[in-house]
């Protein structure tokens, strides 16, 4: 049982450490040791840093989970520490009782940010929408960045019908409303992370392909990448070893920016109905129930406010964050 | 002189942009027109002329970094044109290049340890790691570098330390020949006298021969055996120091020794 | 002839992320109607911030000027307001620079561009348009009523360095400063540049600041030559003196390290070793730690500016002992 649990959870584990190893690593590298130390001096980055890392503790407290027994729910350590019991209906923030119904019942337990229409913890709810917000992001991230890596290099590198081939594919796809494209793909491969992660996914690269191409084309004919072929260096060498690490910076806030946007994606998406299932946590799903609740009268405003306050302020940080990378790793290095 | 020239350039032509197809006029440029020269062994050639003369479009045709439309360059009298891979790998070897600009022309992402062993395993020079870093080191000394700088990215160098980093990474696959495509021009003229006395001493001591790529008339009066000057792709005038700067025959050759300001402020002879 | 600007001691600073850079450190020289003076000097010596500095259009927010006089014809262009300044520059002083591209606007005709510069100060547009026309002509454009309808792009580097001219020259102003206006040009298109430059200086009679790397140029077009090194000038000179009979270490190393032919098959001189950091000066000779000549006297302190036997200014100590080390060599 417990070789099985320590298998269930090796995911978010191998996860965690590699994001630990590339952020160590890169502390050694003489250029991002600079750019972290710009970074330092920035309060609100810092500040906004300090918030991701919440969110992304919080994100792993949900990710790990075990199993008491064979045939028991596997529960997360955030379940552990956060989960409540039922009450029967909707309270207020801080109440003591119910609220919206025909007779009052006293609440079992303290609920900060309220209960919803099944009497659930609010908070409760606000926290499991992070991991899938994060989910969404990352995973759709994950098959965006190399899909935009590989054809925006090969695009600006080789030029001539690779590019026309590349440059064709972006078109058409640019030309399909994201939405349309999404919801279709979502239609048919069923509702569920996976299939919005690769909806969003196939949406979301065209425009840091359009900034992968653009700036390859730019370093291709830099004196470096010249002096790189009169060495005998190959094609692949080049692409990844001389123009790859000089695109970077430009791309790690690019994808930055991609990962807020694709996080306030999902909500749109559960909002209009394409989203992960009711039975999720996501914040998408608590903000489409608050439409009726807001007609109710006393109206129930704490699904919406809460959501929507977690939710802005993952996407404030990582604007900021992106905001604070730009200014931090050295334009002038860039471009020498 | 019996002995055959290390790189022949015969009736090499580039045209630039697409011919006309069926929505398109054409926008062909022809870059270089029917240029013919030699660089025989241990010499130093300038291919002298303004910007747009076709002079850099010549150097990266003889390094075999662009294929030309017609005409031919022969390396040591093999084909450069036309080779397969592991002959133009076996090519890359023999032929370097510096560039103009010593910001452009490093990686500002790789450390100069990168920079300079990156050939040498390409080629297999240097059997172990150890082995590249003593070679590296060797050539840093031979630059006029210290060693520890292996480790430094180059937004830490002067454009002149830029430059000599430029060279040793040529100078490190051991080629025979290297195209100096404008080396000096970025740098001041206390630097430049530096590197100008390095390229001379490297090229005694390793037996290098130049195409010396160029618009500085100076350098090129200081540094040449022999000098095509271009223009608008094509050698108008070509021959010996003496020939060119003392009996110009051609008048572009004319009009462009006279443009060059002289340091002698009694000369003036800029009256166009 | 007095001189039209005269400029006293001046010092600018740039806020680095290392510290305060003194880029220019005690500066003078002055400028004469109808003549040019050089400032000549290799990358970072600070003629360009010196150029700037009188024009007030120092790098902002960084560059400040801390102390000093820019006279022109008496007044002080340092305690000018900014609107003040605003209509010297233009009338009184005219810039051009390195770069003919990006000093003129992409997106805007030369037309619209060259009589912009007159409509600023105080014309119509209708007298602009005309006097763009003969502005043009002036500088030698030809078809000048088809370049007025180009953009900058159509143009090639030596016409808008041409255009530049013009538009400098629109409000007739006594002193023109030139930032390396040729570096970016081929020779022979530089030669005409050049001499344009001086036909008009001939025919307008203004003072002309002609900052160059180009010891060429300088003895080309100058009839003063202001050496500077490490922020501060080292040698002043009349231009044949200075070619003929340079006094500064500095000066004297950087000519013979010009290539030539008959240098052929020798090493040429070199200047050893690098400036030292604009952040921290050394209180010395600030060519001291180069300096074939120098002592330890050197290093004790700022060497001021001393008038040598041919009547050049130089910033040493040591001239008598360079002269007969010259000499005997």
């Amino acid at each position: 049982m417990i070789w099985q649990n320590i298998q269930a959870n090796l995911p978010p584990i191998i996860v965690v450490a590699l994001f630990i190893w590339v952020l160590n690593r890169s502390r050694r590298e003489v250029l991002w040791a600079e750019a972290y130390r710009r970074l330092r001096k920035n309060k609100l980055a810092i500040g906004a840093i300090a918030v991701i890392v919440l969110y992304l503790g919080l994100v792993f407290l949900d990710s790990v989970s075990w199993q008491a027994t064979k045939s028991a729910e596997p529960r997360s350590a955030m379940d552990a520490l956060f989960q409540k019991p039922f009450e029967n209906s909707y309270s207020a923030p801080l109440a003591s009782v119910t609220s919206g119904e025909a007779v009052e019942h006293k609440l079992g337990a303290k609920h900060i940010l309220g209960t919803d229409s099944v009497g659930e913890d609010v908070l409760y709810r606000v926290l499991k929408g992070m991991r899938t917000s994060f989910m969404i992001g990352g995973l759709s991230c994950a098959i965006a960045v190399p899909v935009a890596l590989f054809l925006g290099l090969i695009a600006g590198y080789f030029g001539k019908f690779v590019d026309d081939a590349v440059t064709f594919l972006f078109t058409v796809f640019g030309s399909v409303p994201d939405i349309l494209l999404i919801i279709a793909t979502v239609m048919m491969l069923g509702r569920g992370l996976f299939s919005i992660c690769f909806a969003l996914g196939i949406s979301s690269w065209i425009g840091l392909c359009r900034l992968v191409r653009g700036e390859t084309l730019k370093h291709r004919d830099r004196e470096y990448v010249r002096a790189a072929k009169a060495l005998g260096v190959s094609d692949a060498r080049i692409l990844t070893k001389h123009i790859l690490p000089n695109l970077l910076p430009s791309v790690i806030i690019a994808v930055t920016l991609l990962f807020s946007s694709l996080a306030l994606y999902e909500t749109i998406l559960s909002y209009i109905g394409v989203g992960m299932g009711p039975e999720a946590g996501s914040w998408g799903n608590m903000i489409d129930s608050s439409r009726d609740e807001l007609t109710r009268d006393p109206i129930m405003w704490w699904n919406l406010v809460f959501a929507t306050t977690a939710l802005l302020v993952l996407v404030l940080s990582l604007n900021i964050l992106a905001d604070a990378l730009r200014d931090a790793i050295d334009p002038r290095l860039r471009t020498e | 002189m019996t002995e055959a020239p290390i790189l022949q350039i015969s009736h090499l032509h580039k045209v630039f942009g697409r011919r006309a197809g069926l929505l398109r006029k054409s926008d062909e440029k022809v870059a270089v027109g029917d240029v013919t020269f030699d660089v025989r062994n241990g010499q130093t050639v300038a291919l002298v002329g303004e910007s747009g003369s076709g002079k850099s479009t010549v150097g990266l045709m003889a390094l075999g970094l662009l294929a030309p439309t017609s005409g031919e360059v022969h390396f040591e009298g093999e084909s450069v044109v036309k080779l397969n891979g592991a002959q133009r790998l076996a090519l890359r070897r023999k032929i370097q290049v510096v560039f103009q600009d010593p910001y452009g022309s490093l990686n500002g992402r790789m450390t100069v340890r990168e920079a300079l062993t990156e050939g040498m395993i390409i080629h297999k020079l240097g059997a172990n790691a150890a082995e590249r870093e003593t070679r590296a080191e060797a050539l840093l000394a031979d630059v006029g570098m210290e060693a520890e700088v292996l480790n430094r990215y180059p937004h830490e160098f002067s454009g002149g330390q830029r430059q000599r980093v430029a060279i040793a990474r040529a100078l490190s696959v051991e080629p025979k020949f290297i195209v100096l495509d404008e080396p000096t021009s970025a740098l001041d003229v206390s630097v430049q006298s530096q590197v100008l006395n390095l390229l001379r001493r490297l090229q005694r001591d390793r037996g290098l021969s130049y195409l010396f790529i160029t618009h500085n008339l100076a350098v090129v009066e200081y540094m040449a055996d022999f000098v095509c000057v271009m223009s608008q792709g094509e050698i108008v005038e070509r021959g010996t120091i003496e020939d060119i700067f003392d009996t110009p025959k051609e008048a572009y050759t004319q009009r462009l020794l006279s443009s060059i300001p002289s340091t002698d402020p009694d000369a003036h002879r800029l009256h166009v | 002839m007095t001189p039209i600007l005269e400029v006293h001691n001046l010092r600018t600073y740039l806020e680095t992320p290392r510290g305060r850079a003194w880029a220019v450190d005690c500066v003078s020289f002055d400028l004469t109607p109808g003549k040019t003076r050089a400032i000549v000097g290799e990358s970072g010596s600070g003629k360009s911030i010196t150029a700037l500095s009188i024009m007030q259009l120092l790098p902002e927010p960084a560059g400040f000027v801390d102390s000093g006089k820019i006279l022109l014809e008496g007044k002080d262009l340092l305690d000018l307001t900014w609107n003040q300044m605003r209509d010297y520059r233009g009338r009184a002083l005219a810039m051009i620079f390195q770069e003919p591209m990006t000093s003129l606007n992409p997106v805007f005709t030369i037309g619209n561009q060259v009589a912009e510069s007159i409509v600023a100060h105080g014309g119509t547009w209708s007298d602009g348009k005309k006097r763009a026309l003969e502005l043009l002509e002036r500088v030698g454009i030809g078809q000048p009523d088809m370049v007025l309808r180009q953009y900058p792009h159509q143009l090639s580097g030596g016409m808008r360095q041409r255009v530049m001219i013009a538009i400098a020259l629109a409000n007739r102003p006594k002193i023109l400063i030139a930032d390396e206006p040729t570096t970016a040009l081929d020779v022979t298109v530089q030669a005409q540049i050049l001499s344009l430059m001086r036909e008009i200086q001939e025919e307008m009679g203004m003072a002309i600041l002609l900052i160059t790397h180009d010891l060429g140029v300088v003895a080309e077009m100058a009839d003063d030559v202001s050496v500077m090194y490490a922020g501060q000038i080292v040698e002043d000179a009349e231009v044949h003196k200075l070619f003929r009979d340079p006094q500064h270490p500095y000066t004297i190393d950087l000519l013979e390290s010009l290539p030539a032919r008959q240098h052929r098959g020798k090493d040429l001189a070199v200047i050893e070793g690098t400036v030292p950091s604009a952040t921290n000066w050394p209180k010395g000779c600030r060519y001291a730690n180069r300096c074939q000549y120098s002592t330890p006297e050197c290093t004790v302190a700022l060497p001021p500016m001393v008038t040598a036997a041919n009547g050049s200014l130089a910033r040493c100590i040591r001239l008598e002992a360079v002269h007969q080390a010259r000499a005997t060599r």
